[in-house]
This record gives structure tokens, C-alpha cells and sequence, in this order.
């Protein structure tokens, strides 16, 4: 007998609010944060870039005339608010949404009431009275994910607050914890996003269980891009995953919790022709900075680029350079992948990001995929086998 | 594979393409690297192509370079390729090979002139210096250029004379795409030593791809060809450019073109097309492929994206 999708006993991480048919509009308020988490890809973080209420303005106003453009023509659309940490601007945060609401309104506009206001946060300011009262204000409206990588000594691994030259060491986890419950009260759907990097790799599974402890049902994870592995750390990776496999399955925590790190559509080829899909939204997103700059996303503005100019596509006054969004809009797989990763017979689900590509490309391209993490899909693809055939054999054998 | 090296003599060395001609001082390429690049390009089975500047070159150099089989390239009309700043007398370019680069304003004032030429040369190229950012007007004025060239070397052929001009003949006589090919079948050895895709890429000093001592080394080196260009590879507009400078520079991605330069070369395809149709419209028969019409002028429409 074998399990019916549609009759799955197992959780699934949702598909985020309207996938494939929104348009991913990105505000960089800040480039500054409270914290310094190690594995931040952000280098250039700062407390001077902060984005005006009048850039912010003029993008939106463009954003709008654009209505019936190709590139803007989506059923929906979510205003995605981003830093360094969004909420340290939550006055002009709440400003901009007040604006969009109202021109949206009085445009007649197709996204007003099919819109989003998404914000990932490090959850340090999310009890304070202002984003309280944003929140109360836009709930309706809202996805918001707080940022907690798992257990205390885990978190504060990374995620310590920026420090001058003689202070010691100082997680953030206490300060984030004691907000999750009101949080989860406000979105009980609410998922958390955990990065890990080569030393995180021993905490993995005590931390998703910490995670699902705290009454988080969705815990999306993933190893970072950048070339940051050691040798040995796919052999670790590989070990953690499956001693996570074993306590889910042992505990039937597969029923009301979920863990991206485990998916049943991973680990297979891809056909060069029909899953030749990019794999993320680059160039069909767009993102705003503070001087009015447009970029294919966040990760390709310079704070983020360790190594290149920024890639930047337009901006407030001119509009969008079209010929600078050509090449996103072409970018395939085979395209920017080696054969060796072309004929890969576990290719599915080996994520990228188009930014990091750039970022580590040996010449000024986005048509050269990063490589970095291929160990580490494959050391999750053996434990994600593994998870799947110990599942089944379970279900099946009740 | 690299079948082609071009040295430019100096910095100075007069442009046969879309970048602009280099108005800084002269920098002539040491008589080392001269040779050194000589000596390179027939261990590696190269094919010669000297880019002269407009000042006599000293005469050691002329010896060095007459030492080799090789195409000049240069304003003066002895070069095996005439770069010319102005349209010369029809019958002093008898069998030659020539090069304009003209604005889509100079084209269109120049277009009869132009044409007189195509009685005698062996080979009219036409460069378009002001690609991108084209506008519409710029767009419909190109076209209606086109139209007329088209015209003048219908008659032509059918008077018995072939012509060849590559933003219109060059469709009709190509199979496939045969573009500039710059960094794939062709590199450039500049006076500093190092290669590049083409001279372009020296000027503004990015993109070079190794140097005498290591040879020519490009990273990613397979985005120059043409399997690895989206647009390109599904398209049929085989005489386009397809100049992988411009593309870096509109899109930044050498391989991927802009919009202008697909329109542009859409426009002298069409223009192609209109030839063919006239003459066999008239009763003649010429033994060339037939050409599809298309719906589209930019490529990228072919691609399902947005």
C-alpha cells in the first residue's frame, strides 16, 4: 500500500500567501541592525543608509503607473520591508504601507485588497507599542516571521548583538524568546527561518525539536550558500538529520510539525528541458534602496556583494532599465549550472541564490551557479531518503 | 576554439566596430610584445589582423609584421580592410573591403552614395554607432533606410551584380548565425600585453582574459558562444552583430543582447526578406533559402518569460 498525497498523515511547509502569482516588491529601509550574526551575508551594513519617506514614495508611485506592464502584471502583490532589521523603521514602515493603502484605494488599483505587507525580523523590537500597533492596524495584511535558529546555545552560536571593540560576546535569544508567544498568538501559522553554517551543524537536530518545542509547526532551514564547509561537515549534516529523522518519526511529530530539511521531492534528476526553471524569482522581483536604486533583489545591492559592483537595474527617476533585467528574466538552470550538476542524479531540491552566484562567479555573470553546498545536498538527500523510507515503512505498517 | 587574433598597434588604432574610436595619446605596443604576440598567434595556428592607428608605424614594425601572412585593418585605402571616415569615390574602391560606422542619422544621409559603392567593392560593412538607447523615431528611420538600400541592390542583382553589404545580403548568403564571436573564435592582444575579448574591453580595461606569458585564459569563457546565449541560439537573425561589448555593456552579461541591437538586426532581416520577395516578384529566380516572416522583432518573445 502506498500513502496518497492528498491523504498525507505528515505536515508540509505552506507555500507562501498567493506563490507564483505575486509580484515580490522589496523595501531596504535600513541597512542597519542590532545584531551582527556571524553568517550574515549582509557586509555592508550601516546606520547611515535609512530610506526617506519621499524615495519610498516615488517607488511606489512608479511601482503603481507600471500597472499594466508585463513585468508588473501579477494577480497580486507583497510589499516586502527589509533591513538590516525592518521594525528599527517601523514610523516610516508604517508611513509607506499608510501611503500604498490609500493610493492603491484611490487608483482603483487590481492589488488593492489583494496585497501583502511581509516582514522577516530578528523579533528584538516586536513587543514594543509601535509595531504592536502597526500590527493591530494591518493584521489582516500581514506575514511575519521571526528569525530564532533553535536552542539558546545555538542561537546566540550567530545571532549575538553588534558589540565595540572590548565588549564581550552577547546572544540575542532571551530577547527574541520571550517574544514567540505573543507572536504565535497574533500568527499561529507563523514559521521560522533557520540558517546553518559549519559550526551550527552539531545543534541541528536539538534545535528544530527546541523550535517545535516553543510552538513553532514550520521550521524552514538551510545550509548557506557560501563557501563555508569544512571537510567532514556533509558526514555531521548527514548524522544530525537522520538522528532528527528518527525522533520525528519515533514521536509521530511528523503529524502537526514540519521541517523543510525533509521533503519528499528532493534528491531525484531533472530534465534539462522541463525542469529548467531559475530557481529563484531574481529580475521578476525588485527591490528599493534608499537612494532610490532598483535592483533584481536585496542580494544584489552592494551591502550585500562581498566581491562585485552592485547590479543595479533602474531607479526612481528613470524607471527600470529593461536591457538590465534581460539577463534575469533568460536565466535557466543549464544555463548556469556544470554538466556535472546538469546530469546530477540527485539535483532536485539543490538550491542557489542568484546573488551568492554573482558574488563568487569568476567573471562579472550571473550565469555561473556557486557549488559551494553541493556536499551538503547530497549528505541531506541521503538522510532525506532515509526519513521518507522510514516514514513509509511506518505508515504502512500500522 | 580561438581561430583569430587581432593586435592593435596603439591605443590609437582606429575602431572597425561599435565602440568609439580612442582619443587619448598614443601608446604604441612595445616591439616585445609585437613580437611575442606574432610568435604566439602561429604556435597557435592564429590568423593574423593588424589594427593600425593613422600615424605611420616605425619601420621595424612593418617588418615584424610583414614577416607573417595578415589582414591590415585601417583608414587608408591600401589596408586589406579600408575603415572609412567619409564615402570615397566608387571607382577607387574597386574590390575592396570597407568599413562605416555611421549614426542611423548619417546612414540615412549617406544611403546614395552608399549604394554607388556596392557597384565596385568587394565588401560593404556597415557598423551602427548609436545602438542603444535607440528610440522608435530612430527605429522607423533605420527601417526606412533599410527599405531603400534594399531597393538600390534589388536592381543591382537583378542587373547581374551581387552585392554584398552585411546588414542585408549577409542574411541571404548565411546558413546559421555567424556573428562577431569575439572572446569564442576571435581575442585581441592590446599594447599592454594582455588579451582581451576585442578592443573594447581594453579601453575601459575589464574583462581581460590572460596575457602572453600564461595565454588566453577567460573565465567562463563558454558564455562568448553561442549555445550559452538564450536569446541568440534560438535565434535566426544570422547576420546580427551579436556584439558580445554591447551586450556587457546594456545588460551586463556578454551574453545576453539588448533589445536595440535585436530590433536593429530584426529590421535589416526583414529588410532581407523584402529583397528576396522582390525579386521573385518579378519574375526572377535567385538560388538563395527561402527566409520565414516573423511576428516578433526582439527574440526574447521566443522565451517564455515576461
Amino acid at each position: 500500500m502506498e500513502l496518497q498525497a492528498n491523504k498525507a498523515p505528515f505536515r508540509e511547509i505552506p507555500g507562501g500567501w498567493q506563490a507564483g502569482s505575486s509580484k515580490s516588491i522589496t523595501f531596504i529601509v535600513t541597512k542597519d541592525c542590532q545584531l551582527a550574526c556571524k553568517y550574515c551575508y549582509l557586509v555592508g551594513k550601516n546606520t547611515s543608509e535609512r530610506m526617506s519617506f519621499d524615495v519610498a514614495r516615488s517607488a511606489t508611485d512608479y511601482i503603481l503607473s507600471m500597472e499594466k506592464d508585463p513585468l508588473f502584471a501579477f494577480e497580486s502583490v507583497i510589499w516586502d520591508f527589509i533591513g538590516g532589521e525592518p521594525f528599527l523603521e517601523i514610523d516610516l514602515i508604517d508611513k509607506i504601507c499608510d501611503y500604498i493603502k490609500c493610493e492603491l484605494f484611490r487608483l482603483n488599483h487590481h492589488w488593492f485588497n489583494s496585497y501583502r505587507f511581509s516582514f522577516s525580523t530578528n523579533g528584538i523590537n516586536y513587543a514594543s507599542e509601535k509595531v504592536q500597533k502597526f500590527i493591530k492596524k494591518n493584521l489582516d495584511h500581514l506575514s511575519i516571521g521571526i528569525t530564532i535558529d533553535g536552542t539558546k546555545e545555538k542561537h546566540d552560536l550567530n545571532r549575538i548583538y553588534k558589540r565595540q571593540d572590548n565588549e564581550q560576546e552577547h546572544g540575542s535569544y532571551d530577547d527574541v524568546v520571550k517574544n514567540i508567544p505573543l507572536w504565535l498568538s497574533q500568527f499561529p501559522d507563523g514559521g521560522t527561518k533557520v540558517t546553518i553554517s559549519s559550526n551550527d551543524i552539531p545543534f541541528i537536530k536539538e534545535s528544530v525539536l527546541h523550535l517545535y518545542g516553543l510552538g513553532i509547526h514550520d521550521v524552514s532551514i538551510n545550509c548557506v550558500f557560501e563557501n563555508v564547509w569544512k571537510d567532514g561537515d556533509d558526514q555531521l549534516l548527514e548524522k544530525q538529520l537522520i538522528e532528527l529523522a528518527d525522533t520525528i518519526i519515533d514521536n509521530e511529530l511528523y503529524k502537526d510539525f514540519a521541517c523543510s530539511f525533509f521533503s519528499e521531492t528532493i534528491g531525484k534528476p531533472l530534465d534539462p528541458e522541463n525542469d529548467n526553471n531559475n530557481w529563484c524569482g531574481a529580475g521578476k522581483m525588485l527591490a528599493i534602496d534608499a537612494a532610490g536604486n532598483f535592483y533584481p533583489c536585496t542580494r544584489f545591492a552592494q551591502y550585500s556583494l562581498r566581491n562585485k559592483c552592485a547590479r543595479i537595474i533602474g531607479n526612481i527617476t528613470e524607471g527600470i532599465n529593461r536591457n538590465k533585467v534581460r539577463p534575469f528574466l533568460c536565466l535557466t538552470r543549464t544555463d548556469q549550472s556544470r554538466l556535472e550538476c546538469i546530469e546530477c542524479d540527485v539535483a532536485s531540491g539543490c538550491a542557489w541564490c542568484q546573488g551568492e552566484n554573482y558574488d563568487s562567479a569568476d567573471s562579472d555573470t550571473i550565469f555561473q551557479r556557486s557549488t559551494a553546498i553541493c556536499k551538503m545536498h547530497k549528505a541531506r538527500v541521503r538522510a532525506n531518503n532515509y526519513y521518507w523510507n522510514r516514514l513509509y515503512f511506518k505508515e504502512n505498517n500500522k | 576554439m580561438i581561430q583569430y587574433l587581432i593586435i592593435m598597434l596603439d591605443d590609437t588604432s582606429r575602431s572597425f566596430c561599435h565602440y568609439p574610436d580612442y582619443k587619448g595619446p598614443r601608446n604604441l605596443i612595445p616591439l616585445s610584445t609585437l613580437r611575442a604576440g606574432i610568435v604566439y598567434a602561429m604556435k597557435e595556428n592564429l590568423s593574423l589582423q593588424f589594427l593600425y592607428p593613422d600615424y605611420q608605424l616605425p619601420k621595424e614594425y612593418i617588418k615584424a609584421i610583414n614577416k607573417i601572412d595578415h589582414i591590415d585593418i585601417a583608414a587608408n585605402h591600401d589596408a586589406d580592410v579600408v575603415i572609412c571616415d567619409s564615402i570615397p569615390p566608387a571607382d577607387a574602391m574597386v574590390d575592396k573591403t570597407l568599413v562605416f560606422r555611421f549614426t542611423v542619422d548619417a546612414l540615412a544621409s549617406s544611403i546614395d552614395s552608399l549604394c554607388e559603392l556596392l557597384r565596385t567593392a568587394l565588401k560593404v560593412n556597415v557598423i551602427i554607432t548609436d545602438m542603444a538607447p535607440v528610440s522608435e523615431s530612430s527605429f522607423l528611420l533605420y527601417k526606412n533606410s533599410l527599405r531603400k538600400i534594399a531597393d538600390a541592390v534589388t536592381e543591382l542583382i537583378i542587373s547581374g551584380k551581387i552585392p554584398q553589404l552585411n546588414i542585408l545580403t549577409d542574411r541571404i548568403n548565411l546558413t546559421a548565425m555567424n556573428n562577431c564571436n569575439a572572446g569564442w573564435h576571435c581575442v585581441t592582444l592590446a599594447p599592454d600585453g594582455c588579451f582581451y575579448p576585442c578592443p573594447a574591453f581594453y579601453f575601459k580595461r575589464i574583462y581581460s582574459i590572460g596575457n602572453l606569458k600564461d595565454g588566453v585564459k577567460a573565465p567562463n569563457a563558454q558564455l562568448f558562444t553561442l549555445p550559452y546565449a538564450p536569446i541568440c541560439r534560438k535565434c535566426d537573425a544570422f547576420q546580427c552583430k551579436r556584439c558580445v561589448w554591447k551586450n556587457y555593456i546594456e545588460t551586463g552579461e556578454v551574453n545576453i543582447p539588448s533589445h536595440e541591437q535585436c530590433v536593429i538586426s530584426h529590421l535589416e532581416r526583414n529588410a532581407s526578406v523584402q529583397i528576396i520577395k522582390s525579386i521573385n516578384s518579378r519574375g526572377f529566380t535567385w538560388d538563395v533559402l527561402p527566409i520565414n516572416e516573423t511576428s516578433y522583432l526582439d527574440p526574447i518573445s521566443l522565451l517564455d518569460v515576461c
